[in-house]
This record gives structure tokens, sequence and C-alpha cells, in this order.
């Protein structure tokens, strides 16, 4: 299972259709207003104000409340109220599906539920050490990502070894899978690992033995590399970050083709280890 | 009885390997392959040739995105039931592909029955 929003999640099971999901989400934003407009009606802001702070949102990828604080429109304690008050006429999805008769209060509470169940079992721990290091959401959604998907696509214990910033102690390994994620931040994930740990994910992949890196075998990795991003984006997304992947790129390290970071970029590097021996997943910014 | 006739369906994909999978899931069920596409000049090319009962179509492909060969497709024929399948299942994408015209969204990764019930899922809606 991936991760999902709830209204995805009931589309799968065919709970609703996708008319009643896009109607839901319709009558949810028709109710639910933004924070500005909270600030506006309690009158902490001015439209002028607001509009700075949305101009300013382009540039960033910082939320409304944060900016406005930031700028001096709005105190800490300010926005703290605005929140609550925001949140308390906020409509969930659910609520959405039962006020257009879509679900029943039955029904959503057993669906959420166990929607909530399948979130949480994909919940991993990922290490403290993790939150320390530049744009730390990105790089612990990629490394939850990383064993959740070894475990359950390639059946591969993986665990994390460490984590550095220093691009002359990259690990030097077979292969290296590149994929770059552009939007409100720009990054390049990649998934450096040994031809073992390749072959072995690409036979789990292919539910049949591999023992040559061909084309077809390095598909089937470049696309477990793909579900890692889409579901590690799709997590990034929750916290408000609009992200679109391109297709993943496959290099052959021991080629004079292989995979060379940036002089201008900085890396974030985790370390690996499996039972077929070390790997590393790099953010490169 | 006559056996009951099967629902094609063309799938679009950049990578062999699902392109591979997914025919695989499909073997044994009630939809059989029309044929399959690596990129969405050849979907196009293929949906006006086979014209299938449903298209499975990837996303993130190179050049042209799922998104805007779901327009085209929809361009082509606006009854064309499109089922988006990509690993990036967020809000915005999947609001984005159900109000572009797509029938529904599938997530990746995802088993043969998830692939099987959206396919009925989606054919059983039209009845």
């Amino acid at each position: 299972m991936g991760v999902k929003f709830f209204g995805q999640y009931l589309l799968e099971k065919g709970k609703i259709t996708s008319e009643q999901l896009l109607e839901a989400v319709e009558h949810q934003k028709g109710i639910n207003i933004s924070i500005g407009t909270v600030a506006l009606e309690k009158e902490l802001l001015r439209p002028e104000q607001i509009e700075k702070v949305h101009r300013e949102q382009y540039r960033t990828d910082k939320k409304f409340g944060e900016i406005a604080v930031d700028m001096g429109y709005l105190t800490p304690l300010q926005l703290d109220h605005l929140l609550k008050a925001q949140m308390s006429r906020r409509v969930f999805l659910g609520e959405a599906l039962v006020q257009k008769k879509f679900l029943t209060l039955e029904e959503l509470e057993e669906e959420l539920r166990a929607y909530r169940e399948e979130q949480e079992k994909d919940e991993t721990e990922v290490l403290g050490l993790l939150t320390q290091v530049k744009q730390a959401n990105v790089v612990e959604a990629f490394v939850d990502l990383v064993i959740k998907m070894f475990l359950r696509l390639s059946r591969e214990f993986v665990k994390i070894g460490g984590c550095h910033t220093n691009k002359d102690n990259l690990l030097a390994s077979d292969w290296t899978i590149s994929q770059s994620v552009g939007g409100d931040t720009n990054f390049i994930f990649l998934l450096t690992l040994p031809r073992e740990l390749l072959l072995r994910t690409a036979s789990r992949m292919m539910q049949k033995g591999v023992d040559e890196p061909t084309e077809y075998a390095l598909d089937a990795v470049k696309e477990f590399c793909n579900i890692i991003t889409g579901n590690a984006c799709s997590k990034l997304s929750a916290q408000g970050l609009k992200l679109k992947p391109q297709p993943p790129v496959a290099y052959d390290n021991s080629s004079p083709k292989k995979y060379v970071v940036a002089k201008e970029h900085e890396i974030v590097a985790v370390p690996l280890a499996s039972t077929v021996g070390e790997l590393e997943v790099v953010l490169e910014f | 009885m006559a056996e009951k006739k099967k629902a094609s369906v063309l799938v679009v994909d950049d990578s062999s390997f699902m392109l591979d999978l997914i025919s695989t899931f499909l073997e044994g069920s009630r939809f059989q392959l029309a044929g399959t596409a690596k990129d969405g000049k050849e979907a196009l090319k293929k949906y006006e040739e086979l014209k299938p009962g449903v298209v499975l179509l990837d996303i993130v492909m190179p050049g042209e995105s799922g998104t805007k060969t779901l327009e085209r497709i929809l361009n082509l024929d606006p009854q064309a039931r499109v089922i988006m399948v990509s690993s990036l299942g967020t809000e915005d994408a999947v609001v984005e592909c159900l109000k572009k015209g797509a029938k529904t969204f599938l997530q990746k990764p995802f088993e043969p029955d998830g692939l099987i019930s959206v396919l009925e899922n989606t054919l059983k809606e039209e009845k």
C-alpha cells in the first residue's frame, strides 16, 4: 500500500465514485475558508497585507501564517487563534461525503478506522539524526519509503547506518538510479546499490530469477525507484509541498557514463545496510 | 452458455516492466490486453487503431505527460474510459486527472486484485 489521501483510498476500494469525490472536494472548497479570510473577518489583516503575503507565498514554500508572522503582520499568538478558528469551521473530506450523502456516518467511521490502521501500519520510525539535516522532511520521506519499499516489494530488510553531507564520502557502488523532482523545491533522488542487490530487486519485481542487468531488469529497478519517489512526493504533499517527478535513469558506475554529483549541488547521504551489502540514499539539492 | 465477452485494455507506460506486469495481472481475468504503448504519441495511434474498452495510462513518462495524453485521447473520443496509474497519489494529482475526465485513479504499487477491482468498478459505473 502507498501513501495516499483518504479520497483516493475510498476510490480504490470502490466505496465512492470519481464523480462523488470531485463533488465532495468542490463542496469542501465552497465551505472551507482560508486563514487569510479568517484574519480579514477578525480585522487582524487588511486586504493589501493579505495580497503581500500571497505574493511572498509564490516565491517561497512557506505557509500563509508563517509568512504573516515573519512580515510582522501577525503575532504568533494571533496566528494560533486564527488557526483554531479556521479548524473549528473546517469541513473534512469525510464530513463532506456524508453531507453529500455519498457515505453514511457509520460507513465513514468504519472506513476512517480502516484507513488510519493502514496508514499507521505504514509509519516507519526514521532516526532522529535525519531531522538535523537540510530539507530534513524530504530526506526523511525518501529514506522512510526506501526502507518500506525494499521490505514490501523486494522483501529485503535494510537498516540505516548513519547520515552525512560529505560528497567525498559517497558510497562507490556498482549502480545508481537517479530521479529528478521539481516543483516547490528541486532535488535529485539517488539510490546507489551493489549489482547483487540490483539483480535481487529486479528478480523480486519481475518474480523470476535475473542474473544480468539487462535493459528489462533495469526497467524493473527504475520502476521500483519510481514507486518510492511517487509515494514520497505524496507524503510530502500532505505538508503542502507540490512536487513533480521526472522519469528515473539508471547509471552503470563501472562505465564512463557513471553518475557524478554536480559540483554546485549539496548532498545529504544516508548509508543503509542490507543482507547483500551496502547501499545509499542520496538527496542532491 | 456463451462465454462473456472480455473487455479490452490498452496499457500505456514507458516501463517495459510495468507493461508486462499489468499484462500478467490481466491474464485469467475478464479483461484482455488489447495492446501496449510506451508514450503518448503511440498511445493515441493505438487507441485509434484498437478502440479499447479501457485505457490504463501512466502519468510520469518521458516527453508528453500522461495527463496531456489523457486530454488528447478524450479529444479523439470523449467517451473514452481512461484510468490513470501513478505512484504519485497526491490530492492535486488525483483531482486534476479526474477533472480532466479520467474515470478513476490507481496508485502504484498495486496488487492484481486491486487492478481488477478498479477495472470492474470503472465498467460497472457506466452501466
